[in-house]
């Protein structure tokens, strides 16, 4: 004796059902908690911008940013001015930092003006210049806050990535690798030339180490 | 201090994003650190 739900009607409007009933119970799920996503990305930004320029609570080798409750009115006191330059104008705006660089790579890549924010921060007498960038990784996107001085020298970086490999390309988000940057000229002779991650460094501190030893 | 830092073991193509990356954006800031120069 055949039961009802051997038939194969049965299967697919129980698929159908369970399709639309989870579907249902997701969307509500992302709209419902929306607005906390977006609160949560919104303090992430300004957490990275401050540990950029040296707001943080990195204890050795380790990679802390300032709490959630205080994050608001530290970017408040430390970040001054936000600027976005678009085409050679400058201008001021107090959510610089909301601004999705991704977006504007697209509208660039559409041969429109992107808007380039930087964010001016005063702290122990200094002034540092922040750059939010995105670029291209092994897998997906890698981005990154630099923290300059008025010479483009580099003076804090925090760098975050969407899915690199863990323990290799991922590590560019750890104290070792970030680090490193800090006094790094991004200007040779007045021409902007940038920074190699170099493996020839690599290879020739692997080789000294070894005849060390 | 040399424009060059350390690169990861076994991170060859994150890092060359990295550095293409740093290349490709920040250069856009140039011209805004030299106005700061000569205002």
């Amino acid at each position: 004796m055949s039961k009802k739900t051997d038939s194969n009607s049965y299967t697919i409007i129980f698929s159908v059902g369970m399709v639309l009933i989870v579907g249902s119970l997701l969307a509500f799920l992302a709209s419902y908690f929306k607005p906390t996503i977006d609160e949560n990305k919104r303090i992430e930004k300004q957490q990275n911008i401050l540990y950029a320029m040296g707001v943080n609570e990195n204890e050795e080798g380790s990679v802390t940013f300032i709490s959630k409750d205080v994050v608001g009115e530290n970017f408040s006191k430390y970040i001054t001015k936000q600027l976005v330059i678009q085409g050679g104008a400058i201008s001021e705006n107090d959510q610089a930092y909301l601004i999705d660089i991704k977006k504007q790579q697209t509208l660039a890549k559409e041969g429109e003006d992107r808007l380039f924010p930087l964010f001016i921060g005063e702290k122990d007498g200094k002034t540092f210049y922040v750059a939010p960038i995105r670029g291209k990784g092994l897998w997906d996107a890698i981005w990154a806050y630099v923290a300059m001085d008025e010479n483009m020298v580099i003076q804090g970086a925090y760098f975050d990535h969407k899915g690199e490999t863990a323990g290799l390309g991922a590590n560019i988000k750890l104290r070792f690798f970030m680090d490193d940057f800090t006094g790094e000229h991004l200007l040779s002779d007045g021409q902007f030339k940038g920074i190699d991650v170099s493996k020839s460094i690599m290879i020739q501190r692997t080789k000294i180490k070894w005849i060390i030893k | 201090m040399d424009n060059q830092v350390d690169a990861i073991a076994g991170a060859t193509i994150t890092g060359d994003g990295v550095s293409a990356m740093i290349k490709s954006e920040l250069r856009n800031y140039v011209s805004y650190f030299k106005n700061l120069k000569t205002n």
